[in-house]
């Protein structure tokens, strides 16, 4: 009974603390286009996402194209900066991130430079760059090339700037309503293969090592727990008399512990995964499952050691609420101080 | 003798547990000043570039309009009272001054065709602009440093360590309702 109780404090503390983290708006799985307002192509959002994977893997600098229906009241500039900051585009360290925003129903459009490109981007540049490639098209409502084109010119300037090739894309200037097809050059770079059977087995080996690791130091930390257990059994007489307010004291000491140790894994331990890879939408996804084996050993070594221990029951409540993590970490990534320019079109 | 190693124990488990929160707290309440700090600074870089702006953008103005001279005049003095400024509440009131009169020339200038062409003040107006909303985000930033700053050091029980340690409650960056003005524009 008093472990049941226990748990349930345990689990609706964990849940408190993650519904603080869960942010409105989390990228997709294909990370570099997020076409929320459905107006972009198939052939559209291929392009996007393959010249930013090459780009990301070259530079680690990445361009993301967001679409979303409406703003729902809010200015495009803040909208674009908390995108910008909870996606975490750029590289963590270099900030060299730049973000093309769409808000259909407002008819405007924003590009939110990181902190690490304001050099390479100014906002007269971006302005500039937004008036010559991008606003002419999407005044005619043609997004798909309005946005391919801007993000080309964007890519071709930062690509110049990283010494790299740019040669397979090329950039209109101006709008004209004869020039019908799009201006991308079909030709494609192959895509490395991110989830072959060499990475399942590195998913595994991370994986094993974090619940190996977690598990020394959750046994670290529950040994005085388990010692002042076993002393109480043993020398009973003393403790008989407060018992049961040593044993409160100590089950709260073990929930804070317990709660402050998990905050502290959640924040920051499993960042770099994150930031290392050119695929963060994918590598959340590892991130989430290295979570729960971390959670499922911290409550199978609670259950172990709780009050009255023995038994059974209880367990199951391991499961269920780790689908919440994920979402809504900061400062995982790249970051904007608000750099960049908005049109209306 | 064992009842003795029994009350040593719990005395010094509880004299780590005191010391640790003790430390513990003071160490957070100088992270959270810290980042009070450096997002201050952050506002501080965002407003001096938004006042180096402001000459260029007076020149390119000045080529073009005859006859506003009170609106040009405005935004040089809300300059320099920014530059001048020495406190978090001066700079907040001298930076919302110079925002309303920036806008207000953007107003008047709408009635200049060709000003509004030129490349060069295009350019100038999305720097402005670009500046005008990193200074909002610069804003946000700290003041959300400084709500949880302030919290902090009025919580029980960290209060009693931030009274010891003499921390002192941080100024919000933000202008009082009644003061703000609204752009008077005369055609």
């Amino acid at each position: 009974m008093k472990r049941v109780l226990f748990l349930t404090f345990l689990f609706l503390f964990m849940m408190f603390s993650y519904s603080l983290k869960v942010d409105a708006l989390v990228p997709t799985k294909d990370f570099y286009v997020n076409d929320y307002a459905n107006i972009l192509s198939e052939e559209t959002e291929k392009f996007i996402l393959d010249h930013s994977v090459s780009l990301a893997n070259a530079t680690k600098a990445q361009i993301v194209v967001v679409t979303v229906k409406s703003l729902e009241g809010q200015d495009i500039e803040s909208f674009a900066n908390e995108v910008f900051n909870s996606f975490g585009i750029g590289d963590a360290k270099e900030n060299n991130g730049l973000l093309l925003l769409l808000a259909y129903e407002e008819r405007e459009f924003r590009v939110e430079v990181g902190y690490g490109f304001e050099e390479l981007l100014p906002d007269g540049l971006t302005g500039r760059y937004q008036d010559t490639y991008i606003i002419p098209f999407l005044k005619h409502n043609r997004y798909d090339e309005g946005i391919v084109n801007g993000y080309s010119a964007f890519y071709k300037k930062i690509c110049e700037y990283y010494h790299i090739s740019s040669n397979d894309v090329t950039v209109n200037r101006g709008y004209s309503s004869t020039h019908n097809s799009s201006v991308l050059d079909e030709e494609e770079e192959e895509l490395p293969t991110f989830f072959d059977e060499a990475n399942v087995l590195q998913k595994t080996i991370i994986i094993f090592c974090y619940s190996v690791g977690f598990s020394f130091g959750a046994l670290l930390i529950f040994y005085p727990f388990i010692f002042i257990n076993k002393y109480w059994h043993r020398h009973g007489e003393l403790l008989k008399k407060y018992n049961k307010v040593i044993k409160a004291i100590v089950v709260i000491l073990m929930l804070n512990v317990v709660v402050l140790f998990l905050t502290r894994i959640f924040d920051s331990n499993l960042w770099y995964l994150e930031s290392s890879s050119t695929f963060p939408g994918r590598m959340s996804l590892l991130k989430k499952e290295a979570e729960m084996v971390q959670v499922g050993f911290c409550v199978a070594v609670l259950i172990l050691i709780a009050p009255h221990g023995g038994g059974h029951g209880g367990l199951h409540t391991s499961h269920g609420h780790h689908s919440r993590g994920g979402g809504g970490h900061h400062g995982g990534g790249g970051r904007s101080g608000g750099g960049g320019s908005s049109r209306h079109f | 003798m064992k009842k003795g190693y029994v009350v040593i124990i719990v005395v010094i488990t509880l004299l780590l547990l005191v010391v640790g929160g003790v430390v513990g707290s003071y160490n957070g309440l100088i992270n959270l000043k810290e980042d009070v700090d450096t997002q201050y600074s952050n506002i501080d870089v965002q407003l001096e570039r938004r006042a180096d702006l402001i000459p260029n953008l007076v020149n390119t103005v000045k080529g073009y309009v005859q006859h506003e001279e009170n609106a040009i005049e405005r935004i040089t003095a809300a300059r320099e009272n920014l530059l001048k400024a020495s406190n978090t509440k001066e700079l907040a009131e001298a930076d919302a001054e110079l925002d309303s009169a920036i806008d207000a020339l953007m107003i008047i200038v709408e009635n200049y065709p060709d000003l509004k062409a030129n490349t060069n003040f295009i350019n100038l107006q999305d720097e402005l602009a670009g500046t005008e909303n990193r200074i909002a985000v610069a804003r946000r930033d700290y003041n959300d440093a400084v709500k949880k700053y302030n919290t902090k050091i009025k919580k029980i029980p960290t209060n009693i360590i931030a009274n010891m340690a003499g921390f002192k409650e941080a100024d919000y960056f933000e202008v009082d309702e009644s003061k703000k003005e609204v752009p008077e524009v005369d055609f």
